[in-house]
């Protein structure tokens, strides 16, 4: 069986039940303290040509991966979207104690001039938690990755990756001055609703 | 499962020397006794080890993790030797000596690693010859049963790819967090419990809770109940929620309905550290019902203290308490 008809029958056996038992269990178990505003919680498995497209990454001339199935480890992604920034740190602070995570990177573009995509990843165990049975259990996906975004930054990246990232022609450096253009008003936005919230609404305690 | 190879490594208390000596290792001897004895603890390990760890990270790197991964490309003591003298260079003398064993083996594609170490002690060897017994006090003997006996394994298909979850087990944990057990997990493994305790304490207030709520008897109703406004007193404790049944000695109808709850199965014995805050938080108020219509709500943990309860002959109960009020209110139903 080829690597893509084995990821087509994964996803369906496996990574679409288990990103459905996810996001129930992302929505019952994190405990969101008052003022946080929360706009959206989801679970998806990743779709069969995107992981195709990853596991036949060539890097320094050879293959990538030499074991995608094991080694690409979002291959189910979660997404939790906030309104405020100050809701994003305390998202961040909550899967950090609720979660155990392996890796976290807080994407910001390479240089303080530049407006590029922002926003954290985690990537995580999958909780055992999620299934009924210890069968179900042993072929859980070792990982997924999570991402905590302003709804701002989430705007941003989705209207990016579908018309920049897939685009069908190649980008000019005026499309990227553009889209740089689209990433300084997004984060332009997060700001002034950071101040404003700080302003107007009394801070909000972080997790303890 | 097959054991492939098996070290051993002399670890002396080494944390803080400036410049610490190199551990003294062996292999073990494939037809040797200790080889069927360590071939046994590596079979047995993942039943053993019972408390699921994982490496702390936030960027994918782990050095007790690297330095595992290189014994296992190189097999060797040599590439192995990194690994035990870290672990020397974070023993102190309170943990003291010990004998350190890597073992290694494969089975359907998968690689089994188990670590570990044997405390020394102290033992007195007793031999009849004839009429006469001879004694004799031995230093350095190095036992399993010791109650300072740890050990981890790690198992998968691709450890460089998998490798971050472990199962230890570490006789020193027995209740509270202790010096032995941040020496093993979390000095030396560099790990952390893999279930957080907020989520352990969440798992178990939920099969609580629930239990409760279950068409069970009124007497495993009452075990339940009893149990948990005991539990401030295991705060910081590691248990396991099948141990809180055993703690609070419930009866097989109440334990049933508390671990029939918890799943899957396997977190049923799953260890972490409780936090009676959190438990607060997912079960945070105990409710009593009577056939009248009245209903009684207090803190589940603070229950008895606040409210009086006193049963006539026939079983019916009275139940009194006495406060300012503070909410009179109109609401749907309970």
């Amino acid at each position: 069986m080829d690597l893509r008809h084995a990821f087509l029958q994964r996803h369906e056996e496996i990574l679409v039940p288990t990103a459905a038992k996810l996001e129930n269990y992302l929505k019952k178990v994190l405990p969101w303290p008052d003022g946080i505003n929360v706009d959206q919680i989801s679970v998806r498995a990743k779709a069969v040509d995107s992981f195709t497209k990853k596991a036949n990454k060539v890097k320094d001339g050879a293959p990538k991966y030499t074991d995608p199935i094991n080694q690409i480890q979002d291959q189910i992604g979660a997404r939790i979207v906030v309104f405020f920034k100050q809701d994003a740190e305390a998202a961040c602070e909550l899967v950090k104690q609720y979660f155990a995570t392996i890796e976290e990177i807080h994407y910001v573009p390479d240089e303080p001039t530049a407006f590029d995509y922002e926003g954290e990843h985690f990537v995580c165990l999958t909780p055992d938690d999620i299934y009924e049975n210890d069968e179900e259990a042993e072929q859980k996906p070792e990982f997924f990755e999570m991402q905590v975004k302003t709804l701002f930054q989430h705007a941003w990246s989705q209207a990016n990756h579908d018309l920049i990232y897939k685009a069908p022609v190649p980008i000019t450096n005026d499309h990227r001055r553009r889209v740089a253009y689209t990433a300084a008003q997004a984060w332009g936005a997060d700001q002034m609703f950071k101040e404003l919230r700080d302003e107007l609404i009394p801070p909000t305690e972080a997790p303890s | 499962m097959t054991v492939e190879y098996a070290h051993c490594f002399f670890i002396a208390p080494q944390k803080g020397k400036e410049e610490p000596d190199s551990c003294k290792y062996a292999t073990i001897k494939k037809r040797s006794k200790l080889y069927s004895m360590l071939s046994d603890l590596f079979d047995k390990s993942p039943r053993e080890c019972r408390i699921p760890i994982v490496f702390t990270s936030d960027k994918q790197a782990n050095e007790t993790r690297t330095l595992i991964l290189d014994g296992i490309d190189g097999k060797t003591p040599t590439k192995w030797l990194p690994l035990a003298d870290y672990l020397s260079s974070v023993t102190t003398n309170v943990s003291g000596l010990g004998l350190f064993f890597v073992i290694v083996g494969t089975e359907g594609g998968k690689i089994r690693t188990v670590l570990a170490r044997f405390p020394a002690d102290t033992a007195i060897l007793a031999d009849t010859q004839g009429d006469r017994l001879q004694v004799e006090l031995i230093e350095r003997v190095f036992m399993k049963n010791s109650k300072s006996y740890k050990a981890v394994t790690y198992e998968a298909a691709n450890p460089s790819a998998s490798y971050w979850e472990g199962l230890a087990i570490d006789k020193q944990i027995h209740g509270n967090i202790t010096h032995g057990s941040n020496y093993w997990i979390g000095a030396f493994l560099r790990s952390n419990y893999k279930t957080d305790p907020k989520v352990g304490s969440l798992r178990l207030a939920d099969a609580i809770k629930k239990a409760t709520q279950s068409d069970i008897s009124s007497e495993a109703r009452a075990q339940i109940v009893g149990a948990q406004t005991l539990l401030a007193g295991l705060d910081g404790n590691v248990i396991s929620p099948i141990e809180f049944c055993n703690r609070y000695t419930l009866g097989e109808e109440a334990r049933n309905a508390v671990l029939s709850n918890i799943k899957p199965e396997k977190l049923r014995d799953e260890a972490f550290q409780f936090v009676y805050a959190e438990y607060r938080v997912r079960a945070p108020i105990r409710q009593v019902s009577l056939d009248n219509g009245v209903s009684i709500a207090a803190p589940s943990g603070q229950f008895d203290e606040l409210v009086d309860r006193v049963a006539d002959e026939n079983d019916r109960q009275t139940y009194s308490t006495s406060g300012v009020v503070t909410k009179d209110i109109v609401r749907g139903n309970i």
